[in-house]
């Protein structure tokens, strides 16, 4: 596949201009971006284009039931064209009876996953593919799609029976529970030796239908936010965040400038608790454990500092669409630029003996590679692209809360492997406490949240946010009162087809090292299907009742 | 001769004793330089060993083999143990080949150690278990070779020799490859490639729990109680002349805490090393480190 990269130059007007050949129905919205509508038989053709010769990455697919709206199963690929700040939107279109689109996986590799959890999600049947179950677990049953209109949210389905076994032969299983993973996942690792040779993901353990939940009648456009912080136990303030801004986007609503501050302010100190946490795994990980304990040691202040300005030590519940809830004053303001400067202080001395560990520095050096392109072909996001060469940053290139009114290095190495991923997160840091002390600095006086709040029906929003492992993007379509639809995607899901990359050919003991340095966050333990193999039955329980049970 | 039966079963008692003790201590001076609290006290990891033996055994397919190589890693370690002196020459470490029985038996325990890693069929433990070997291959060949360095040097194969020995460049370089080896042959980090908790999910202890577990990890720090003895004999056995034999047992139960406090804290400046660099780091380490000792001794230093 050749690439021409003269044509990704094109400016925005060369762009529609070169997509009207494809289609006339091309409109750009202020919420979202260029969105062309195209017949699903033209939509291989246009997405290789965009891909290939626009040079844009895959940044998200929502696939809705539009059935109430226009009797139809619709798709929006989304696109990103980082130099342009802009993203290009394919909306395309399929009948509801044995709804039907060409697959394009093999054009657009990332899209694979999309594919297959709107194929189990809403039933849609992508063509020239091999389909299997993705995300709903194997007990759910056949032929009932959650996603659409049609099912209820509370609906407990009929279970049906599996006696599946678990696989046998030489391999080395690595999850669902492993202590060097945080959550539950699942990987198997085909080893020669101490060799990876191959490498298969079993993940989804835990869906948790949340899309569908804010849906519901139990939602209003006020409480998805703090829905969406719960996606992340430990960065959701950055699902908060874009959730809003796709409405604000959508309902073009005067978010005061103050409340843009305050967001920024805390999406940074949620990046450098993050980054702190992550590296203190790693440490633990490569069998360092001072390093491990004094990395969270100076993150603990990092930790007051977020209870001090929101209340929480996580899950703030500060944000709504219009603004924010908690206001910082000058006390508050003054406690944080004293904590940020101990803060910068101690890591500088930390990281200085972290990064001249011998054992450290080689075992990261040159293992679980990724080079630039596959990393550009896989569209990866946040501090693995960045490690691989690609200067991609959505605070940068798709400008958002005070982000404009600041200044900040985007921190890119070339090397790809585990040590570049490490220092990526180390320079962010410095540079997140930076950005913190400009904003603190700047913080404009004035009211904290808009004064009108209208959202409109039947639009759609992007929203994103740069988290600490990478872009997050939510797209909204308004309902009536309610998100019609909410489409979430993590960083995550955009980061793990790399590991396949990143873990071939790597020693096996590196391999925790390297799929913990895309800083996974899986699913957590909201709400979980237990099944009992014996009787079929299955039960809904929340954890604090399962633990009982077990005592 | 009754003094030395009471003082054989004491320094013997207190050998059985003091490992976890020291362990304990090393634990509070970890969770110090940590910047954490740590276990309450001291008494921690016996504690620990005492919840482990409270548990209920839980027999695998592979249980009763597991069962009777614990127990045989055991009864080997408590047998060994009988032959180490404590500073003073007890009535086994007299013997006239002490030291060369002491060398076969403590290098038996590391194939013992490896036997019981084989015996579940986990893909952890095999992985455990192959990465324990190949570092051994160069680590015990080492340590074999440095304690037949040790017995020509001292012209014997009796732990009474060393008492008439007198210090020298080869003799501290003598010590100083076997202290190293000790360090690598009680799996402290770098080298706990073999149970590697965050990798292989403790690795060669995976299948272990209950009082099986308990056992095995009660002899693995009596063992290690034993290899750093060791190095406490060769450091003050030379020098301690005619001294008190009470003085001499605590003169080496303080070098013995001294050394494992050493060892416990240069543990927490690495991080872990890999299967692949550990072996070839450490060969060409004890490589240079025997260059160096025959050197010196041909130079007579």
């Amino acid at each position: 596949m050749v690439m021409n990269t003269s044509k990704s130059k094109l400016s925005r007007e060369e762009m529609i201009d070169a997509l009207k050949k494809f289609s006339e129905n091309i409109i750009f919205v202020e919420s979202a971006g260029l969105i062309i509508r195209v017949k699903k038989d033209r939509l291989r053709e246009v997405a290789r284009f965009v891909h290939d010769v626009l040079d844009a990455y895959f940044r998200t697919m929502m696939a809705v039931d539009e059935r109430p709206i226009n009797n139809t199963f619709a798709a929006y690929y989304v696109f990103g064209k980082d130099e342009l700040g802009l993203n290009i939107i394919i909306e395309t279109h399929t009948d509801p009876l044995g709804p039907e689109i060409p697959s394009i996986s093999d054009l657009v590799p990332t899209a694979d996953w999309y594919e297959l959890e709107a194929w189990d999600l809403l039933g849609i049947r992508f063509t020239g593919r091999k389909l299997y179950r993705f995300i709903l677990p194997d007990e759910w049953p056949e032929g009932l799609y959650p996603l659409r209109k049609d099912v209820d949210y509370n609906l407990r389905p009929v279970i049906r029976k599996t006696l599946k076994q678990p696989p046998i032969g030489p391999k080395v299983p690595v999850g669902p529970y492993h202590p060097a993973l945080h959550e539950p996942e699942y990987f198997e690792l085909f080893v020669e030796g101490e060799r990876v040779v191959d490498v298969r993901y079993n993940g989804f353990h835990i869906h948790r239908g949340i899309e569908k939940l804010a849906e519901s009648p139990r939602f209003t456009y006020q409480k998805v936010p703090f829905l969406a912080e719960r996606i992340c136990g430990i960065c959701g303030f950055v699902h908060s965040v874009s959730y809003t801004m796709s409405i604000e986007r959508v309902a073009k609503i005067d978010v005061p400038e103050r409340a843009e501050y305050i967001r920024s302010i805390i999406l940074e100190i949620e990046r450098i608790h993050s980054h702190l946490l992550w590296l203190g795994v790693a440490c633990h990980l490569l069998g360092y454990d001072a390093g491990f304990m004094h990395t969270w040691r100076i993150r603990e202040k990092v930790m007051v500092l977020a209870e001090l300005l929101t209340g929480s030590r996580k899950t703030y519940g500060i944000n709504l669409v219009g603004g924010v809830r908690k206001d910082i004053n000058k006390d508050k303001i003054q406690v944080a630029m004293n904590t940020l400067s101990s803060v910068k202080e101690e890591l500088s001395k930390l990281v200085e003996v972290i990064t001249h560990v011998p054992q450290i520095v080689k075992r990261a050096s040159g293992t679980g590679i990724l080079p630039k392109d596959d990393a550009r072909k896989l569209s990866v996001v946040g501090p693995v692209a960045r490690a691989s060469g690609l200067n991609r940053d959505v605070r940068k290139d798709y400008p958002y809360a005070a982000y404009p009114h600041v200044s900040f290095k985007v921190p890119v190495y070339s090397e790809g492997d585990n040590l570049a991923r490490i220092l990526v997160r180390i320079d962010e840091v410095f540079e997140s406490i930076n950005i913190i002390e400009q904003l603190l600095d700047k913080i404009p006086q004035g009211p904290i949240f808009a004064e009108k709040i209208e959202v409109p029906e039947g639009k759609i929003g992007v929203g994103n946010v740069e988290a600490p492992r990478g872009e997050v993007i939510h797209i909204t379509i308004t309902g009536k009162g309610r998100p019609y639809r909410w489409r979430v995607r993590a960083p995550t899901y955009q980061n793990i087809p790399a590991l396949k990359v990143m873990l071939k050919d790597a020693p096996l003991a590196d391999a925790p090292l390297t799929i913990a340095s895309i800083d996974p966050c899986f699913s957590c333990t909201d709400r979980i299907v237990v099944v009992d193999l014996k009787t079929g039955k299955a039960m809904k329980k929340n954890m604090e009742e399962i633990i009982r049970k077990k005592r | 001769m009754w003094l030395d039966i009471s003082l054989t079963i004491i320094v013997f008692l207190v050998m059985l004793i003091l490992p976890p003790l020291l362990d304990g201590i090393e634990r509070k001076i970890r969770a110090k330089i940590h910047s954490r609290v740590g276990p309450p006290s001291i008494m921690q990891t016996w504690y620990d060993i005492r919840k482990l033996f409270a548990k209920e055994l839980v027999v695998t397919d592979t249980g009763y083999t597991m069962i009777f190589i614990a127990i045989l890693l055991f009864t080997a370690t408590v047998l060994t143990l009988f032959m180490l002196p404590t500073g003073y020459l007890t009535i086994f470490s007299r013997d006239s080949i002490s030291l060369l029985f002491f060398s076969i038996l403590i290098l038996m325990l590391q194939l013992i150690w490896i036997i019981l890693s084989v015996a579940p069929s986990n893909p952890f433990s095999t992985i455990g278990v192959y990465r324990e070997a190949l570092l051994g291959m160069v680590n015990e060949l080492f340590f074999t070779l440095g304690l037949f360095t040790l017995m020509v040097y001292i012209n014997g194969l009796s732990f009474t020799h060393l008492t008439s020995i007198n210090y020298s460049i080869t003799y501290v370089l003598i010590i100083i490859l076997l202290a190293s080896c000790v360090y690598v042959s009680s799996g402290r980090i770098p080298f706990d490639i073999a149970e590697a908790e965050p990798e292989l999910a403790s690795g060669i202890l995976i299948e272990f729990s209950g009082p099986l577990l308990g056992v095995v990890l009660y002899s693995n720090l009596v063992k290690k109680a034993m290899l750093y003895g060791l190095v406490a004999n060769l450091i003050i056995i030379p020098v301690l002349g005619n001294l008190n034999v009470f003085l001499k047992v605590l003169l080496f139960f303080i070098s013995l805490s001294i050394i494992w406090i050493i060892y416990g804290v240069i543990s927490i400046l690495f991080a872990r090393s890999r299967i692949d660099l550990a072996p070839k780091t450490l060969f060409l380490f004890y490589l240079l480190m025997m260059i160096i000792i025959i050197i010196t001794w041909l130079l007579r230093v």
